[in-house]
């Protein structure tokens, strides 16, 4: 056991004495997430690489017993032009198109940048199966549990991030009633793709963002109203809730320029653009982090070919040790890398990410066992990958010839250079899994085993298979 | 005599990529003494570096077996690789490590640590002439002083037998001549047995105590070096410098087979092979009594209209043992 830490050891002293190693194995993605953070998330400007996220909106609100409905302003909120109840088609003018935005705040996302929703009911449900992009559901079509189940189906089908389904009594229990000051619990239901966690974190919060503001809203309403009653007496105010323009009081929530509810707009303004940079960090430096991991895999274990060039390997096979300690301590050598280069790297984000913010954030979320965990999947997942390439090549140059090219197509496949493909095709990369790992400690869900358990598996199928062929490549040394 | 490597009927079969077998080494069967140096005396692709691996425990022979003091290099690996220091044929070190970084590596492969391992690792620096060098990466080092530290890390665990595969390749004259001075140096005062291999005649010649010659695979004379050389019996060789005169082959067929003592004669073009003079071309002729043959042999030469430009008459030696044996020159 000794020997083993002696030659993981002297593994990790030769790598991390390369300057020029180091280079690429940190300050190459650092540079790269720094850079994509600056320009896109830092210093205002620029567009969010996380924007126009698809979105369904499906609304069953049937309204309250003052005709008030919440669920159509939800609604146009996220759909600008959809027929508000309340609204009556037009929004007002500080409504979410950016158009009031002013230069200084340029920094700030508008809902408008950010999501592309569309309102789904029956009709669009039934298109969708018509044109074959989703399996039929099971239930009557033109129900709730049609709709519901269809947009369900768009999601897990990637089609949509996230499909937000808005329950029928919405309104009825957020309504301000007399006999009941107090307003009662609802729910509303986010479908959200755990393959885009950034965005479904973005939909469900903005999606809290808007419950909360309309219940707040009604709160201050319900003691305006309150006041109203204790000087007007009477029946009156039910009307006077219905008079009410909820449609441009809360859309001007989301407008920066605006003061209706002044208390909510700085909520909400201040949840997004603490999660800018740090997103932009997390999104790019998660991917690159994996990219450049599967580099520094590769070149570990590749390494065993040059030492059997260099004839080192050779003389540590002659030497009274035997061949499972050498190959062993070469492998946790290997691996305790990939693990250091992680670690390091999202550490040195951390940093940038707050540098960037102005003051410490953990933008790899709050969990730090569960990041650790996170950490040594994706690390056995990548150095399984470079021991399966190490088995298949029979030399160090037939490697290299193929191995880079190799690693950017997984890269792009699992979403490292700024384009999303469909999900079946994204998950059969490893960058996929830890990239979404990653993203979704970052944005707070700890749910990672799914992920984690691919991870595992992955690497653990990579490492028997490739080690199966290198010794079998390799018996006359 | 003891007995410290006991090699029997080693057999290595390789497979080409093509599929084709390629033997390697034949079958070999030979016992090494404690306390000798034994020379593996062969070609290029004779097999040495083969036969080497083999007995280190580094390649599973096809056929055969060798004991290491008495412990089994296949049954018993780790027992006998205890015993033995193996200098591969390439330098093997870690060139961004230094001497002592290396040293210190290897030593603890073969279960060297702490204060033991220090006072080794100092030792081995002594012998090797580097501890003013120890602290440089060993990638800054001359090709010498690379293959003293290879050297030195095959002995740092005071190994009772040395494997030395070509040691001496590729270096300057004064860096050999320290190389074949410590081998000496480990015979004679660290009571070593070593096994040497070369395709040098006279680093066989210097050194050893025996010598196996090998050719394609097979030992084909074992011995003293006077056992083998009375196998020629009174065989001189001579070697005549013809410049870059053309020389024909009806010529050497000629002074093969026509002049009395004369067994064997052949010729190396100028800048063939070890023949690394561009404008020497070398007939050789071996003959039994070589100078009573030598007028003859000049007129001959004279004849076929070629100027003779020097004569060097040489006694039996290991070089005529091998080209008596094959036919053929060791440095071909
Ligand atoms: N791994 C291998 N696969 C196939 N053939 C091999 C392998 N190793 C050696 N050989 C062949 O076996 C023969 C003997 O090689 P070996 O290296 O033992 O010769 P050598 O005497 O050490 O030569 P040199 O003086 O050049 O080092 C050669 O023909 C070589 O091509
Ligand atoms: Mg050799």
């Amino acid at each position: 056991m000794k020997k083993l830490w002696t030659i993981a050891w002297k593994e990790l002293y030769v790598r991390f004495t390369d300057r020029n190693l180091m280079l690429i194995m940190i300050a190459t993605p650092l540079a790269l997430s720094t850079i994509m953070g600056l320009a896109f998330g830092g210093l205002g400007g620029g567009s969010s690489p996380v924007t126009r996220i698809p979105v369904l909106v499906v609304n069953h609100d049937a309204g309250s017993e003052f005709g008030v409905n919440y669920g159509d302003i939800f609604l146009s909120i996220l759909v600008p032009g959809t027929d508000g109840a309340a609204a009556a088609g037009e929004l007002p003018a500080c409504s979410l198109d950016g158009g009031t935005k002013t230069g200084t705040e340029s920094d700030q996302f508008s809902l408008q940048e950010l999501t592309a929703a569309q309102a789904f009911g029956a009709e669009q449900a039934e298109a969708l199966v018509r044109e074959g992009s989703i399996p039929a559901p099971a239930a009557d079509p033109g129900s709730a549990a049609y709709v519901d189940s269809a947009a369900r189906s768009a999601v897990e089908r990637g089609l949509y991030a996230a499909a937000i389904i808005i329950p029928e009594d919405f309104s009825r229990q957020l309504s301000f009633s007399p006999a009941s000051p107090d307003t009662g619990r609802t729910q509303v239901t986010v479908y959200a793709d755990p393959g885009r966690p950034i965005s479904a974190g973005i939909i469900g919060s903005i999606a809290r963002g808007i419950t909360n503001q309309i219940a707040t809203g009604n709160i201050a309403i319900a003691a305006t109203l309150g006041e109203l009653q204790a000087s007007l007496g009477g029946p009156a105010m039910g009307q006077a809730a219905a008079n009410i323009d909820f449609a441009s009081a809360f859309a001007c929530a989301f407008d920066p320029g605006s003061s209706t509810i002044s208390i909510d707009r700085q909520m909400v303004r201040r949840a997004q653009q603490e999660n800018r940079a740090a997103l932009v960090l997390v999104v790019v430096g998660s991917a690159q982090a994996m990219f450049f991991a599967m580099f520094t895999a590769q070149f570990g274990v590749l390494n065993m070919h040059w030492e059997r060039r260099g004839w080192t390997l050779q003389r540590m096979l002659i030497s009274p040790t035997p061949r499972s300690i050498i190959m062993g301590g070469k492998l946790v050598g290997v691996f305790i890398s990939v693990v250091s280069q992680l670690v390091v790297l999202l550490l040195a984000l951390t940093l940038v990410g707050s540098l960037l913010q102005g003051r410490f954030i953990l933008i790899w979320g709050d969990q730090p066992l569960l990041i650790l965990i996170a950490i040594l999947a994706a690390s056995l997942a990548v150095s399984g990958f470079g021991m399966l390439l190490a088995g298949l090549v029979k030399s160090p140059e037939q490697a290299s010839v193929f191995t880079s090219a190799l690693n950017i197509g997984l890269a792009a496949l699992g979403g490292s250079f700024g384009f999303t493909l469909p999900k079946a095709i994204s998950q059969l990369s490893m960058v996929y899994w830890g990239r979404t790992t990653f993203e979704m400690l970052a944005v707070g869900n700890s749910d990672i085993w799914v992920n984690v358990l691919v991870l595992v598996l992955q690497g653990a199928v990579m490492y028997a298979i490739g080690l199966l062929l290198f010794n079998r490549r390799f018996e006359n040394v | 005599m003891e007995t410290m490597v006991e090699i029997k009927d080693l057999t290595k079969t390789f497979k080409r990529p093509d599929g084709t077998p390629i033997q390697a080494v034949k079958g070999i069967s030979l016992d090494i003494y404690k306390g000798e140096i034994f020379s593996l005396l062969g070609p290029n692709g004779a097999g040495k570096t083969t036969t080497i691996s083999m007995i280190s425990g580094l390649i599973e022979p096809t056929a055969g077996d060798a004991k290491i003091g008495g412990y089994s290099i296949r049954e018993q690996p780790i027992k006998a690789k205890q015993l033995m220091g193996v200098i591969p044929q390439e330098v093997a070190l870690y060139p961004q490590l230094t001497a002592r970084q290396n040293l210190e590596f290897f030593g603890k492969m073969y279960g060297l640590w702490g204060k033991e391992l220090n006072r080794r690792v100092d030792e081995v620096l002594e012998l090797i002439g580097l501890t003013d060098r120890q602290k440089d990466r060993v990638q800054t080092y001359s090709g010498g002083m690379k293959r003293r530290v290879n050297i030195g890390v095959g002995l740092l665990h005071r190994p009772a037998l040395v494997y030395m595969d070509e040691p001496t390749v590729g270096i300057d004259p004064q860096s050999r001549r320290r190389i074949l001075d410590t081998v000496l140096q480990l015979r004679d005062e660290y009571g070593m047995t070593v096994l040497y291999t070369t395709h040098l005649m006279e680093e066989a010649q210097e050194l050893s105590d025996r010598v196996g010659i090998i050719d394609h695979g097979d030992i084909i004379a074992l011995g003293t070096q006077g056992e083998l050389i009375q196998q020629v019996g009174e065989q001189d060789r001579l070697i005549l410098n013809v410049g870059r005169q053309p020389v024909s082959a009806e010529l050497l067929k000629e002074l093969q087979d026509h002049i009395e003592g004369v067994t064997h004669a052949m010729y190396d073009p100028p800048g063939s092979g070890e023949n690394s003079h561009s404008d020497r071309g070398l007939i050789t002729v071996t003959a039994t009594r070589g100078r009573r043959a030598l007028p003859e042999i000049l007129h001959r030469i004279a004849e076929a209209g070629l100027e003779v430009q020097s004569v060097e008459v040489r006694e039996p030696d290991l070089e005529a043992v091998f080209l008596n044996l094959t036919g053929r020159a060791l440095r071909d």
